[in-house]
């Protein structure tokens, strides 16, 4: 607590004024003048705060006030969170909330003015005004590039029936630095998260003192920097060749897939500096609902909100009637078909959202299994992230190498045969059902055999096989529902075709039991998005991390 | 002898008389003296009474105010599809002029409204695979007639501008366009709400950084050739001739089809 040179009152940090506002004398004083009287050999290093603990889910968030907190941001538990006092290290810097709550009220609203599938109760007032400034803790980056440089490039030309390729070495002295490249150093902080309320403007970082904290919270640090060093380097590598490249003398020259990998090589001599470690402020709110919570996030100096969305199936099952009226009167006015035609669009449809939710499935298992959080994932499994950034690195080397070797001529050809290519090849597929069906026996003859439909057969098959592989890894297996009525669906309905009846409603039977299929396989297909638009209940064990945490 | 003759020649006129009268009575035509066109009924499949074809007769003519009109049934097709049999026989009946021809083919169990020439913008595909949609189910309890005589009420009624019930089709559409409604939508939601991340640009724009490249030097090195022929097939062009058609109808000799069809 910081008391009031004045009254003795509590001193708070006041956005709009950016210094220390007493509660009861509204006397300021600057964030800095605290900073002297305290000083000495252990307070240049460390600073004293409370750390309250949540009982439920174990995360740690810090202040410097001892007021008790009731309720925990990471889990959404209203809860006495447990207290303690305790030293943390200091952090080198710190940018100073700029963005008031009621700013950050104002940019999460006109968010949520285009989320009208949102549960109502992420719009209540009462939910919103739960906002809450926690400093976040980051690291930032100091990369230099600096000595001579030798780059590879080339020239290409056509002569006659030959493509001539002249091989060049640039050469030259860089002197090109980076500061300020920032990434969150807490595990309960997404990285999904931080990237989407990026950037920060570290030109606003000031010198940290705890004063600043005073009236906000602050997480702890546990993630180590190696973490995201590699991910920093690789942006001042790409950005110093992209420069390079732009330079009037050198922009006829193409550099080679390898020049744009910092992990090959590194001809640019890039140093990363002692990261520094950095306070970023967050408006943050957390919803809970049953084991899933969702987060608000508001950049605390930008004001860019990120939210997790997820959707209310009444709310969305009612815009699909609204929507689907307009959508009723066009197909009837431009659609008439004949019910076995309306039973391969139906099946098409089907197969459609069974890719969808296998799709979804694919990513709720790379999600809930972490991959998208390399700090989480430095803590939970150190091994998988290394495979991760190996995977990420050979990905984008050979998407370098590809985007290298595609040239226009290729892109031409791609577009001029293969896609009519493709459509005549569909098409005879289409048309070759009735030919096929000349060919079986008599006795088969009212069959109606369509490679159309073996090949929707087989498409479902193997979709749902790659789904059903993943579902383990679904929080209740969500999906499998909809996979299996959806499979059903385009069996009913491929049963229906080659038996071909000459009463409709056999078709129109099969195109009402698909379409019933199909909405169960979309409304699993929203319960996945939900799952992915929410974060399973953090459970934190904040033991070890960086030492300069 | 020639009493012998005689009667033979009296004989063979009244029977000519009488087979030339049971054919008229097996194929009943009528002309609509102000318009110019017929209509006429080809009972080869013996599918309908005579009195029943009279009936029928009586319903056709007011479409011959717009064009030519026909009943027409087969025991045998040699096409091999009905569609190609009905357009077949109204361009061999109703020439270039305005037509529309209800056939049932009993070899392939199907029935078929087959339109030529303008009245094709009333009786689109479409209608006439609706109305064979409304009117099959007579055809499959042997029902012919009233197959026959739905079929053709229903091609006056859009032919006068009124509407006729398609209560399958929008059955059908009010679910399809539900279920792409919740597809719509779920897209519109992954659009709307999926989170930005920032961009390098972005990113260095809120950082400190410095980019300086002193004497930049091109130094050459090698060079090297790849054998790449060019491409002659794309070279040059040529156009084709080829026909268009639109759906269930297409272009034929004397003018275009469309029609639609139904198996029972």
């Amino acid at each position: 607590m910081f008391e009031c040179p004045s009254c003795g009152g509590n001193l708070k940090f006041d956005i709009p004024s950016q210094q220390l506002v007493c509660e009861y004398c509204h006397s300021q004083a600057d964030p800095y003048s605290f900073e002297n009287k305290t000083k000495d050999a252990e307070e240049t290093t460390d600073y004293e705060v409370t750390v309250f603990t949540c009982p439920q889910c174990g995360g740690e968030i810090i202040s410097t006030d001892q007021t008790a907190a009731a309720f925990c941001s990471f889990c959404g538990a209203s809860t006495i969170l447990y207290s303690r006092i305790s030293k943390e290290k200091r952090p080198n810097y710190i940018i100073p909330f700029q963005k008031t709550k009621e700013d950050c009220k104002q940019a999460y609203s006109d968010l949520m003015k285009h989320a009208i599938f949102a549960p109502k109760e992420l719009k209540d007032p009462q939910f919103i005004d739960g906002f809450r400034g926690i400093y976040m803790p980051y690291w930032s980056f100091y990369i230099t590039q600096k000595g001579a440089v030798d780059l590879k490039a080339s020239q290409t030309h056509r002569r006659g029936d030959y493509i001539i390729t002249d091989h060049y070495s640039i050469q030259g002295d860089l002197d090109a630095y980076y500061k300020g490249l920032s990434y969150d150093a807490s595990s309960s902080f997404s990285d999904s998260i931080s990237e989407a309320i990026a950037p920060y403007d570290v030109k606003g970082m000031k010198a940290f003192t705890p004063s600043y904290l005073s009236g906000f919270y602050a997480d702890t640090s546990d993630v180590d920097a190696f973490v995201y060093q590699q991910e920093a380097e690789a942006i001042a590598h790409e950005e110093s060749i992209k420069q390079i490249q732009k330079m009037p003398v050198l922009k006829s020259y193409s550099f080679g897939a390898e020049e744009f990998s910092a992990a090959a090589s590194d001809p640019l001599h890039t140093t990363v500096q002692t990261p520094d470690q950095s306070m970023f402020p967050v408006w943050f709110l957390s919803y809970r609902n049953g084991d899933r919570v969702a987060y608000a996030t508001v950049n605390g100096q930008t004001g860019k909100a990120a939210v997790d969305l997820p959707i209310d199936l009444r709310k969305y099952l009612l815009g699909s009637l609204i929507l689907a009226v307009p959508i009723f009167i066009l197909l009837n006015l431009l659609f008439t078909v004949v019910p076995s035609t309306l039973l391969t669009i139906t099946a098409v449809i089907s197969l459609f959202t069974i890719l969808i939710s296998t799709c979804e499935i694919c990513r709720i298992a790379k999600k809930e299994g972490g991959d998208d959080d390399r700090g989480l994932l430095s803590k939970t499994d150190p091994q998988k992230l290394q495979l991760l950034n190996a995977k990420r690195i050979s990905k984008k080397e050979k998407t370098k190498s590809a985007a290298a070797a595609v040239s226009i001529l290729h892109t031409v050809i791609v577009l001029m045969v293969l896609i009519p290519l493709f459509f005549q090849f569909v098409g005879l597929f289409v048309l070759s059902g009735s030919v096929f069906t000349n060919l079986l026996p008599d006795f088969m003859s009212n069959f109606h055999f369509s490679f159309l439909w073996l090949l929707i057969l087989i498409a479902a098959f193997i979709i749902s096989m790659i789904g059903f592989r993943k579902l383990d890894q679904v929080p209740e297996r969500k999906g499998i529902l909809g996979m299996i009525t959806g499979l059903v669906g385009i069996i009913i309905g491929a049963i229906v075709t080659f038996f071909n009846p000459a009463s409709d409603l056999f078709f129109y039977g099969g195109v009402i039991l698909s379409l019933i299929a199909v909405f169960f396989t979309v409304k699993d297909v929203i319960g996945q998005y939900n799952l992915l638009s929410t974060r399973k209940l953090p459970q934190f064990d904040r033991q070890g991390g960086d030492d300069r945490a | 002898m020639l009493k012998k003759y005689i009667t033979a020649i009296l004989l063979f006129f009244p029977a000519i008389f009488f087979l030339c009268t049971d054919c008229l009575s097996a194929a009943p035509a009528y002309t609509n003296e102000a318009s110019g066109y017929t209509a006429q009924i080809d009972d080869q499949a013996d599918l309908l009474t005579d009195s029943e074809e009279k009936d029928l007769l009586e319903k056709m003519k007011p479409i011959t105010e717009y064009g030519n009109v026909a009943f027409a049934s087969i025991d045998s097709n040699p096409y091999s599809s009905t569609r190609r049999y009905a357009e077949s026989y109204t361009d061999e009946h109703f020439g270039r002029s305005n037509g529309t021809l209800f056939l049932i083919n009993m070899d392939q169990r199907e029935i078929y409204i087959d339109t030529k020439g303008s009245i094709r913008k009333e009786l689109t595909s479409s209608y006439a695979n609706t109305i064979t949609d409304n009117v099959y189910g007579y055809a499959s309890y042997d029902d012919f007639y009233t197959c026959a005589y739905e079929a053709f009420d229903q091609i006056y009624s859009l032919l006068e501008g009124k509407r006729i019930a398609q209560p399958m089709k929008y059955i059908s559409n009010a679910l399809l366009a539900f279920i792409l409604a919740m597809l719509i939508l779920y897209f519109i939601v992954m659009a709307v709400s999926k989170k930005r991340k920032a961009g390098t640009g972005e990113l260095l724009s809120g950082i400190y950084h410095n980019f300086r490249f002193n004497n930049p030097q091109i130094v050459y090195d090698h060079q090297t050739k790849q054998y790449s022929p060019r491409s002659s097939g794309s070279s040059g062009s040529h156009s084709g001739g080829g026909g268009g058609h639109s759906s269930g109808g297409h272009s034929g000799g004397g003018g275009g089809h469309s029609g639609g069809g139904h198996r029972f």
